[in-house]
């Protein structure tokens, strides 16, 4: 799955590859476990081989707000952290029980020394992230809650079962009884 | 913008001369746009001189404004310039602006010289990522009076050189709740003696 995952950045040659499989470290957290932490450095990445992360944080009033669902097959980090090397202001938590494939910072900032394909990796990575959060600016602006679920309907309809209403009502920024109500009426479809 | 770069990266006198050879210059006059939505943004700019606003256009027709840029500022649709798709947003020129154009083939032919050029656009990826990791932080968290507290302090230019409608918009508010909310600081200012906010337009 690492492999496949690597091999999706259409950057690295097969003996690159082969080479940077055994620098992820394999790991198992249970249902609510953090895989990050406000206050705390993160300097590594995720890449999910099953289950679920939420990452939220807690605004002004206390409040937890989801930033981002992130299920198989995705590589979840506090990226803002794991970029500047400052302390996360997010939290990343297991959903359900979970297994990932973790590789750190300074893993990568030896291989950059002798492979330059390692920078094009984090450019391309950094790409990529800044794509998903831009994503995220314009869903909570332009569309209304109710695409916001039937976009997880159709790419994580499994998500759908497994994460919890409070979790999700979040991630749409909706009260738990508006998410109800979004459901019944796709459900009356 | 060379003198930021270097600020990053340490180029050699010979990839200071390469990254020379791509830069164009551009002016963009007052009113005026430097990026259109529908047309595909294939290009990163720095400002140089000039403010502009990047809005989006939504349905029904009213404009949500993004950001505004001013001087050492880099613009661009960075979604448009990594995936080559049409761009959502427009970007106007609120005062007449200069600015500098990197093309995205032209970096990217940098991209193959060197490591360090390879750095800059990880670098700059990495920059923008964590502006806009601000911004959803910003927006998910944070209502507009303490937005507003906050670009006043990030960008204090805003209040002599942006149209009170302009940051309103940027706020999501109306301009009379953006004049409420600026009389309650102001009240709130002068009661604590401090120095005041001052408040143009």
């Amino acid at each position: 799955m690492i492999q496949k995952y690597i091999q999706s950045f259409n950057i690295f040659s097969e003996k690159e590859i082969q080479e940077a499989i055994p620098l992820f470290e394999y790991r198992k957290l249970e249902k609510y476990e953090f895989f990050a932490k406000e206050g705390r450095k993160c300097n590594e990445l995720a890449f999910i081989e099953s289950g679920i992360f939420h990452s939220f944080y807690s605004s002004l009033n206390g409040e937890e707000i989801t930033l981002q669902i992130s299920w198989e097959n995705m590589m979840t980090s506090a990226y803002s952290s794991f970029i500047t090397n400052k302390v996360s202001k997010e939290n990343i938590q297991a959903l359900t029980t979970s297994e990932i494939w973790v590789l750190k910072k300074n893993k990568i900032e030896e291989l950059i020394e002798k492979q330059v394909n390692w920078s094009r990796f984090l450019r391309t990575l950094a790409d990529e992230k800044y794509l998903e959060i831009e994503q995220r600016i314009f869903d909570s602006q332009l569309y209304s809650a109710k695409e916001r679920y039937e976009d997880i309907l159709v790419n994580c309809p499994s998500c759908l079962e497994r994460v919890s209403l409070k979790y999700l009502a979040s991630y749409l920024g909706v009260t738990q009884r508006h998410l109800s109500r979004i459901r019944k009426e796709l459900a009356t479809f | 913008m060379i003198n930021y770069f270097q600020t990053l990266v340490n180029f050699s006198p010979e990839e200071i001369i390469d990254l020379e050879n791509i830069i164009q210059s551009k002016k963009v006059a007052k009113g005026n746009h430097l990026i259109r939505e529908g047309k595909i943004c294939d290009f990163i700019a720095y400002v140089q001189k000039g403010c502009l606003r990047c809005y989006f256009l939504k349905e029904d027709g009213t404009e949500m404004t993004d950001n505004f840029s001013f001087e050492d500022d880099f613009i661009t649709d960075y979604h448009s310039y990594l995936t080559q798709s049409p761009s959502l947003q427009n970007t106007m020129a609120l005062e007449d602006a200069e600015l500098l154009i990197l093309r995205k083939k032209d970096v990217e032919s940098l991209y193959q010289k060197s490591l360090n050029f390879q750095e800059l656009g990880r670098l700059m990826a990495e920059n923008l990522y964590v502006f806009s990791y601000q911004r959803v932080q910003s927006l998910l968290t944070e209502n507009a009076e303490e937005k507003y507290l906050r670009l006043i302090r990030q960008r204090p230019q805003l209040l002599n050189r942006v149209q009170h409608y302009y940051v309103a918009s940027y706020l999501g508010i109306s301009p009379e709740t953006l004049s409420r909310i600026r009389k309650k600081i102001y009240v709130k200012e002068t009661k604590k003696g401090k120095k005041m906010i001052k408040l143009s337009t």
